[in-house]
């Protein structure tokens, strides 16, 4: 059985959205639970393989049992689970698993009357975005992409009004950049004639560097870069998450955005090598000032905007700029932690989106005026607002603190101070808006608690969606205790090897 | 050397053609003949992949690409507006895009020196996998199409989730408009057909119902050969399928659709779009019961009653259907959804 355990992982919630399909018609009642069950299956699957790759090394699956039969290349479709990503097929699955619990209320009042497919297409985005994390096949991914896509293409056209445009941008430069990923693993396969990944990575380092080679790089680069919404491709990011049904929101944006930075690393490191990534002189100081642009800009933007999502979805961009610029670094501790903060930030943005969910399901949006008095109304909630707040500017013993503490390291050791200047910036900026918010939301109301104020009802949000939210923001405490054991065990293996000697 | 033949004359030809269609498609103001343009470019690109060799894919474009999708396009424009309202950018902005996509368009082309010859056996893309195929998959699979085995077998795990990308697109576009709709639908009074007639009606044209009538069955014949005989020649569940959906949809175009809706209600053609990629998840399952990886067919021969090759094409043609089952009720609620606006009562 533990053979199977790769499969498993996508086949729970890709199973589930089928059958879901069927119930959302016979039983609707149904569909939730089929879906919940398939992401527990999924996940518990993922949090096994975690152990067992870390003790036995990678694990490979060859479906429809086609290998190399005997044959220089894999004939078939492999999927591996290896130290790079069991990590974040774990994530991925737990997020996904905590959402669908959390978001059951949101849907029902948010989506009341309109949720036949909802569950169905939420369990197929995380089929799409496990599928992206654990597929050893480039044209595998790019399928897997495709499903991720337009199942959050239709999961963003649920929140109806604006949110029809906002897809509809998504929708073409999501496009885009499949189109640029898929145009680039013709490029790369014309020059190898195999999509296997593990090959690739064999016949990419004995070959000559060629241009088609570099062109096919360079599209699939830019290819991920629109998916991960990569400054100057971020345009599609924030309307399209914030006007999103909160329940879309709280699901795709920890996870689609950190998926395609995964995808980045694996064609980076994986099929190309750290020596092809070293050799691009050119390139790597302009992705670097890149992604201090988009930390800067990411940065700038959440200053100016008025409503909590919007703010969440700026905080995203800079974020990305963090990892992107972690893994062009291409050394031990900015790849450690990209590779870190790829987990962290999946589990940051997710504790911050529930706050926000929670918040919005009580006042009915998230302008930063209506915060007033919001601290009295949800203590819990601003609770871990606050402390979600803090992993994101970096405070220890949270994990935020973690990830850009490796990032400044190595930033420092390649001596590029400009990404250093950016990531405390970024903090900084982070700093600002907490202290604006708790202005806002504690201290623009008469205090309640001295005599002759008037008293502030209490408004929790429901506990459904309070104890995931809680339980998240806890993680993001452990996830920081847990920092050394993860990177000594797993991420050290993850990091390639030659970086690790 | 090759001997010449007049092939390159022809590529030549059809990549003007391509070009200049492209070009008219998007020049071109009124959304209906662009559209019709579009259909004609997709064909020319049929021609082009089957002038490659490559069949099965001018298969598909045929069916999907210049048939199929231009039905979409043109049942859209029915229900919104053949006329664009273009907002035309300034100087500045198109020669911005002129120089972004010159750019590209030469870094593209800067990779075209370190392409292997076209059709050169030892190329890459011909001698890594390919030969394994070609000597194996008889012996493997019992299926003497190549495309099949490779697309249903070796690689069967792409085409369950490509299939699954039409189930996705087609309850995407259900939940979009259909949910939509079905809810304001008794906010607006319900119209008298008859006194709310189209901007134009197709359908009344007796020649045009006579002869779609008289056709669809043996569409409906063809496809299903396509689908049966994926084994032995270019075709498969993908063709099949859409040919299958299309033949419906030329019902609903011919008549109208509140015809084709007599028979097919909401309910159980929704079921059925879902019924085709459970099929092809079933089978897959069904393998990993039988002691095998997740769609090994060669493990359903301990259920099947020949050998392990002939249970692979078993599990092909099992797969074919699962896939002929979503494409072609995805294609007609598809459809239905775009010509009725959602309202799965009437429309084009």
């Amino acid at each position: 059985m533990t053979g199977q355990l790769p499969i498993i992982v996508i086949l729970g919630p890709l199973l589930a959205a089928i059958l879901a399909a069927f119930t959302a018609w016979l039983r609707p009642k149904l569909s939730y639970p089929l879906v919940v069950l398939g992401l527990a299956i999924s996940f518990t699957a993922a949090l096994k393989l975690v152990f067992i790759v870390a003790d036995e090394g990678a694990k490979i699956y060859w479906l429809g049992n086609w290998g190399n039969q005997n044959h220089e290349f894999v004939v078939g479709i492999q999927i591996t689970v290896d130290n790079l990503n069991t990590l974040l097929l774990t994530t991925v699955s737990g997020i996904a698993l905590l959402t669908a619990l959390y978001a059951k209320r949101l849907v029902e009042t948010e989506l009341a009357g309109r949720q036949r497919y909802f569950y169905a297409l939420l369990s197929l985005l995380v089929t799409g975005l496990l599928g992206i994390s654990i597929t050893g096949d480039i044209f595998n991914l790019y399928v897997f992409l495709e499903i991720a896509a337009l199942s959050s293409y239709a999961l963003i056209a649920y929140g109806k009004g604006r949110a029809y445009m906002a897809s509809f941008n998504y929708l073409i430069m999501g496009t885009m950049g499949a189109c640029l990923y898929l145009l680039g693993v013709g490029f790369v396969f014309i020059k190898h004639g195999t999509l296997n990944i593990d090959n690739l990575s064999g016949i990419i380092p004995t070959l000559d560097p060629s241009q088609a080679l570099f062109v096919g790089f360079v599209l699939i680069l830019l290819g991920v870069w629109v998916k991960m919404a990569f400054f100057p491709f971020h345009g599609w990011l924030p309307n399209a998450y914030t006007h999103a049904p909160t329940a879309s929101a709280a699901v795709l944006a920890p996870l689609a955005t950190k998926v395609a930075v995964y995808a980045m690393l694996r064609i980076m490191f994986t099929v190309y090598s750290l020596d092809y990534i070293n050799g691009l002189t050119g390139i790597q100081p302009i992705v670097l000032y890149l992604s201090t642009a988009a930390i800067v800009m990411g940065s700038f933007f959440s200053l100016t905007q008025t409503n909590l999502k919007m703010i969440a979805c700026y905080f995203i961009i800079s974020e990305i700029g963090y990892m992107v610029g972690g893994a062009w670094l291409a050394n031990r501790p900015g790849l450690t932690g990209a590779m870190y903060h790829l987990v962290a930030d999946a589990a940051m943005t997710s504790a911050l989106f529930m706050a926000i969910g929670c918040i919005v399901y009580r006042l009915g949006q998230a302008q930063l005026d209506d915060l007033k008095g919001v601290f009295f109304k949800m203590p819990v909630t601003m609770a871990a607002f606050v402390v979600t707040m803090a992993a994101l500017i970096g405070v220890p013993p949270t994990c935020g603190f973690f990830s850009k503490w490796y990032l400044i390291q190595g930033a420092a050791e390649a001596g590029v101070w400009h990404f250093v200047a950016a990531l405390l910036l970024s903090s900084l900026v982070k700093a600002i808006i907490l202290f604006r918010i708790i202005e806002i939301g504690y201290n623009r109301v008469a205090h309640p608690a001295i005599e002759g104020n008037p008293a502030i009802p209490r408004n929790e949000a429901p506990l459904s969606m309070l104890i995931p939210t809680v339980a998240m923001t806890l993680g993001l405490i452990a996830l920081g205790l847990a920092t050394n054991t993860l990177v000594n065990t797993i991420i050290v293996n993850a990091v390639p090897a030659a970086l690790t000697q | 050397m090759m001997p010449s033949l007049p092939i390159w004359q022809f590529d030549v030809l059809l990549l003007v053609l391509v070009v200049l269609f492209a070009v008219v498609a998007l020049s071109i103001r009124n959304l209906m003949g662009a559209a019709v343009v579009f259909g004609a470019y997709s064909f020319m690109m049929c021609l082009i992949w089957a002038g490659m060799g490559a069949v099965d894919v001018a298969f598909t474009e045929a069916a999907v690409g210049a048939g199929v999708s231009t039905v979409f396009i043109v049942s859209t424009i029915y229900n919104t507006s053949a006329t664009m309202r273009s907002r035309p950018g300034g100087m500045a902005f198109k020669l911005f895009i002129g120089v972004v996509v010159t750019l590209a368009g030469v870094f593209l082309l800067s990779a075209l020196p370190d392409f292997p010859d076209w059709g050169d056996p030892n190329s890459p893309a011909n001698a890594t996998v390919a030969p394994y195929y070609i000597e194996n998959s008889i012996r493997d699979t019992h299926v003497p199409n190549l495309v099949t085995s490779v697309l249903a077998d070796y690689r069967g795990f792409d085409t369950l989730l490509e299939t699954i990308v039409v189930f996705i697109a087609c309850i995407a576009i259900y939940s979009i408009l259909r949910i939509e709709t079905a809810k304001s639908k008794t906010d607006e009074p319900e119209e008298d057909i008859a006194t709310a007639p189209p901007s134009y009606d197709p359908s009344d044209s007796l020649i045009v119902r006579q002869a779609s009538r008289f056709m669809v069955p043996f569409m409906q014949l063809f496809a299903l050969y396509v689908i049966a005989h994926g084994h032995y020649s270019p075709g498969g569940g993908f063709q099949g399928g859409v040919i299958l959906g299309a033949s419906l949809i030329l019902l609903a175009i011919s008549f109208d659709l509140k015809f084709l809706l007599r028979q097919w209600r909401e309910k159980p053609l929704m079921l059925l779009v879902a019924s085709g990629v459970c099929l092809y998840a079933t089978v897959g399952l069904a393998c990993m019961f039988t002691g095998g990886n997740y769609l090994d067919y060669g493990s359903l021969d301990s259920v099947l009653p020949n050998d392990r090759a002939m249970a692979r094409s078993h599990g092909i043609l099992l797969v074919e259907i699962g896939v002929g089952i979503t494409v072609m009720f995805s294609m007609l609620a598809i459809h239905i959804n775009l010509a009725s606006n959602g309202r799965f009562d009437r429309g084009l």
